[in-house]
């Protein structure tokens, strides 16, 4: 059928062809060449040719017909039709002079170098003039192929020619990557140079290295399309430009060379994490070696030990269960590694406490090899553990820590004798190794200290601090604060002085100098020295420093209330003469919270004539922006603790003005719920969000509810799980679920247990884990599973048949114990074995604070009611257990010391919250 | 931690030197302006590994303190950043041919 259509084609055309001139049939020809079908321009000039001969005129167009259809077929890749049509070519050559330098050109690229360099120098001395065309194609062809000897061909006058030697030289450099040095080496080219193409390409090359992508595709593209590299060009070009990644990784690939480095390493890191969330643990385990390999050439073993602590979440998150995690480890980390990973992982993940972190203190020599570095990461780890010790209030002499520090005393700086200095000298030990951490001295400030041990090295060590950073005066501030908490007040004054010397404008330095002498002034007030209190007053007033304006004041205020020189209207005239709004409310609050009716000098009258003079104030409020109410009833800072009984005063306002805390505007209120959160105001807060909850916008909403929520369980009024935060974080994208996030590290330190976790990781599946939130430090090998010992999370019923649980509870039964319940019966048992109160008091507080410590180490705290209820079950199965329970039970309910018990540890002892 | 590194395009064992050094460069070639993105990476890198102490902490926990994987994977092949290889004619040429 095909041939049938050709024949009738080509008779067709033939048809036509018969009633045109030779003019016609010429201008037809040419048409057909210009619109790119040679194969018709071949049938109509040899149509015109058999009619009217082989001329002049039609030779040169019948050898251009052919010699485009003779490239058209090399690019169908025809190249045996290619090299058939070669003859017809070579049968219509024209005249050298009348062939054009393009014919030429076309015609040359079917020719041999040789065939071609001997034509054109024919040519090129026929014309005598060079041929530019034809010239860049053979400046191609000996760039390419490097036959120089060819040029001996050409007259020495041609540009190809006289520009061969710069660009020979060119090209070696080409060769050798040099592309900034082959452009500079071509530069003397002219513009017209065959060679120029080349010196363009150069330069797009350098721009290249440079990092200049759009000079380097610009000069690309201004690469002539008959030169040889227009198709290299081309594709780096749109390599360069192209805004579609599939195109653009496709040409990187093709040009490998190009790249230092995993082109895909993106793909490949998405196919891995697919593998991992699909259970593929070997495909995984493969990706893991080879992207180790790509990423990190140089020590892919530091990359695989880094992916593997990173897949460590995916095991938190229950995403990957300890088995397949524990396998990958072993399979792809040597055992040396293997332990230091596993010894890290304890201490990320097994609780506060020296015993999580021994493991890894034990193998630091092998972790860091400079000496330098690895007491660096010793006092890291130390300065970590006391800091998580003191977020989480974690007695450390208690359980598996006792062990821990008795059996590592040189690791962890302390013998534990006295649980309040364990994280004092642990802290000291890490000073020692580190002594420029500037954040463990910072820390050490903000640990608990009661004890005068405690207070003596502490004050050591920031002297040590002060010696050290001779133009810090942070030391200084603390030691005074120090210094004043002891009474020393003449050394708190000194080290002041000193203090502003180091930093005499810095405004923390100012404003503290100023509270110094506030301090001093409550000392001497509560020391009755009233004739020194104004002298301090006036000392602080001259500092000016600004915010302790209104604290002056109120210290005056109560100066004159308790000396009772004049009646307290007239002292609060005085004081508030020419103070604004919010400062005027700041003062009564302040004097509020001091006039407490059984300290010196303070009358109940005078009292109420301040409280009534505060609700007038209050009244007020309605003046007062939301900023400024926010103000109000945020706590104030730690380091007014020395001047105030309390810093929280936001109980004072809203036990005069419940609905205060309404005018705040929703955009602030958020957070100042945490900042004032506490038990009483808990019903306060409560009504508040349901009412704002009314009108809220939908956003806002979501947010309230959450701290609604959190608040509900902190309090117990409700017992929630995981779906009851589901609930709210599945409805929150975007910036709200970042917001809802912040909310809840906010919330977490009012919270315990599951809960305070739950809210510090934002993962509320944990409140939904199994009644031991963690497990005591094992041996990782091959077969073990925590989760095998325990068949369904929640379900309790196997428990007493465990070692794990037994062990827990053995742990309670230790030496302070079984000493504190004999003693306790022996003082229950007649006369003669008379245990005074304060001592029977003492034991039992001993007693609840071991009990308390057990609770927090099983991971009790914040559990639901139901499951504490049910290890009660347990306990009281156990026959000399319920025994001794009920016994300091009935004892803690006679001294009134139950309800002081957390409500965890009522469920326990009671039953009952 | 090792994303710092390679973000920097730095060696583990780098010296406080060479990592402020790498980190002016990097912050000359992608400024805030037309990088903003790439910027904030290099600035929080550099800040995990400007001093000794800093890199200490950072080897400590490593890539434990990442609590979303996906998102800690995926930083980590980005780090990854691709240099520019030095190639010749020859070698462009004969990529060009194979397909």
């Amino acid at each position: 059928m095909a041939k049938k259509k050709k024949k009738k084609g080509s008779k067709g055309i033939q048809s036509q062809l018969h009633h045109l001139s030779w003019d016609q049939l010429l201008e037809r020809g040419e048409r057909f060449l210009e619109a790119g079908k040679a194969r018709d321009a071949i049938s109509v000039l040899k149509f015109a040719a058999k009619r009217h001969g082989l001329t002049d005129e039609i030779r040169p167009l019948l050898f251009r017909s052919y010699l485009h259809r003779e490239r058209a077929l090399r690019e169908k890749s025809m190249f045996n039709e290619a090299d058939t049509l070669k003859k017809s070519v070579r049968e219509y050559m024209p005249k050298l002079s009348q062939i054009s330098a393009q014919d030429l050109a076309l015609y040359l690229s079917t020719c041999s170098n040789q065939e071609a360099f001997d034509l054109y120098g024919r040519y090129a001395a026929k014309m005598e003039v060079p041929a530019p065309a034809v010239e860049r194609f053979l400046a191609g062809r000996l760039l390419l192929h490097e036959t120089w000897e060819m040029l001996s061909y050409l007259g020495p006058d041609l540009p190809v020619v006289k520009d061969a030697d710069t660009a020979q030289a060119a090209l070696s450099l080409m060769n050798g990557a040099e592309w900034e040095k082959a452009a500079d080496a071509l530069r003397g080219l002219p513009r017209s140079s065959p060679y120029a193409p080349v010196r363009m390409f150069c330069r797009g090359m350098a721009e290249f290295y440079a990092g200049n992508d759009a000079a380097a595709a610009k000069a690309f593209s201004m690469i002539p399309e008959d030169f040889y590299l227009k198709d290299l060009a081309s594709d780096l070009e749109k390599m360069l430009l192209s805004e579609e990644k599939k195109n653009q990784k496709d040409l990187m690939r093709r040009y490998p060379q190009l790249w230092d480095g995993p082109i895909d390493i993106k793909t490949r890191m998405a196919e891995l994490i697919r593998d991992l969330e699909a259970g593929r643990t070997k495909a995984a385990e493969d990706k893991i070696s080879a992207i180790s390999e790509a990423i990190f050439p140089d020590d892919p073993k530091r990359t695989r030990v880094y992916i593997l602590q990173i897949l460590r979440s995916m095991v938190v998150q229950g995403k990957m269960g300890e088995r397949e995690y524990n396998r990958l480890v072993k399979n792809l980390l040597p055992p040396e590694d293997k332990d230091l990973l596993f010894a890290r992982i304890q201490m990320a993940e097994h609780g506060p406490g020296p015993s999580s972190v021994v493991s890894y203190l034990r193998l630091l020599e092998k972790d860091f090899t400079d000496p330098e570095e690895r007491k660096m990461a010793h006092a890291f780890v130390l300065q970590f553990v006391v800091d998580l010790m003191e977020k989480e209030r974690l007695n450390p002499a208690s359980g598996p820590n006792r062990k821990a520090i008795r059996e590592n005393r040189k690791l962890l700086g302390t013998d534990g004798s006295k649980p309040e200095m364990i994280p004092i000298e642990m802290l000291a030990k890490a000073i020692e190794l580190d002594p420029k951490n500037r954040s463990a001295y910072e820390l050490l400030v903000r640990l608990p200290k009661s004890s005068r041990p405690a207070t003596q090295l502490t004050e050591k060590l920031l002297l040590d601090m002060a010696d050290r950073f001779p133009d810090d005066p942070y030391p200084c501030l603390e030691l005074a604060t120090l210094y004043y908490r002891k009474n020393a007040f003449r050394k708190a004054e000194n080290i002041l002085e000193t203090a502003m010397k180091r930093a005499p404008h810095d405004n923390r330095v100012i404003e503290r100098h100023g509270l110094a002498f506030l301090i001093s002034a409550k000392k001497n007030i509560d020391r009755e020295k009233y004739h020194l209190v104004e002298k301090d007053l006036d000392r602080a007033q001259a500092v000016e420093a600004k915010r302790i304006g209104p604290m002056v004041a109120e210290k005056r205020a109560l100066l004159s209330l308790i000396q009772e020189e004049e009646a307290p209207d007239p002292v609060m005239d005085q004081v508030m003469d020419d103070r604004t709004l919010f400062e005027k409310l700041r003062i009564l609050a302040l004097l509020l919270s001091e006039l407490n009716p059984t300290g010196p000098g303070r009358k109940p009258a005078m009292i109420k004539t301040i409280e009534k003079r505060f609700q007038k104030v209050l009244k007020q409020s309605s003046q007062l922006q939301s900023s400024e109410i926010v103000r109000l009833l945020r706590p104030l800072e730690e380091q007014f603790s020395m001047i105030y009984p309390t810093l929280n005063l936001s109980p004072i306002f809203l036990k005069y003005k419940k609905n205060l805390i309404g005018r705040v505007d929703d955009e602030e209120i958020l957070f100042l719920y945490d900042a004032i959160l506490t038990k009483d105001l808990i019903p306060t807060l409560r009504k508040d969000i349901r009412s704002r909850l009314k009108s809220a916008k939908p956003d806002h909403q979501l947010l309230l509810s959450f701290v609604l929520l959190v608040i509900d369980s902190i309090s117990g009024k409700k017992e929630v799980d995981s779906e009851d935060f589901k609930e709210i974080t599945d409805n929150a994208k975007g910036q709200l679920s970042e917001t809802l996030r912040m909310l809840a590290r906010r919330l977490a330190p009012h919270a315990e247990g599951h809960l305070k976790k739950a809210l510090e990781l934002f993962d509320f599946s944990l409140l939904d884990a199994s009644l031991f939130g963690g497990f005591p430090p094992l041996p990782f090998d091959d077969d073990f599973d925590p989760f095998d010992l325990f068949d369904d999370l929640g379900d309790f019923d196997d428990l007493d048949e465990e070692d794990e649980f037994q062990d827990d509870m053995s742990g309670v039964y230790d030496e302070r114990f079984g000493d504190i319940l004999n003693r306790l019966r022996m003082g229950e048992v007649g006369p003669g074995l008379f245990l005074p109160e304060a001592e029977k008091k003492r034991l039992l507080r001993e007693f609840s604070a071991i009990f308390e410590d057990f609770i927090d180490s099983i991971g009790l705290r914040g559990m639901p009611e139901s499951l504490i209820k049910k290890l009660r079950g347990l306990i009281r199965e156990q026959e000399g257990m319920r025994h001794d329970f009920d016994f300091v039970a009935r004892l803690l309910e006679e001294n009134r010391m139950a309800r002081k018990l957390s409500r965890e540890a009522r469920i326990i002892l009671y039953g009952k919250k | 931690m090792l994303t710092n590194y390679l973000i920097l395009e730095l060696s583990p064992d780098a010296s406080d030197e060479e990592i402020r050094k790498h980190y002016l460069q990097k912050v000359k070639r992608y400024s805030p302006e037309r990088e903003p993105e790439m910027f904030r990476r290099i600035t929080l890198a550099y800040e995990g590994l400007k001093d000794k102490r800093n890199r200490v902490r950072g080897e400590v926990f490593g890539g434990l303190s990442a609590q979303d994987y996906d998102s800690a994977l995926r930083s980590l092949a980005d780090a990854r950043t691709l240099k520019r290889r030095r190639a010749g004619l020859g070698e462009l040429m004969k990529a060009e041919k194979t397909e």
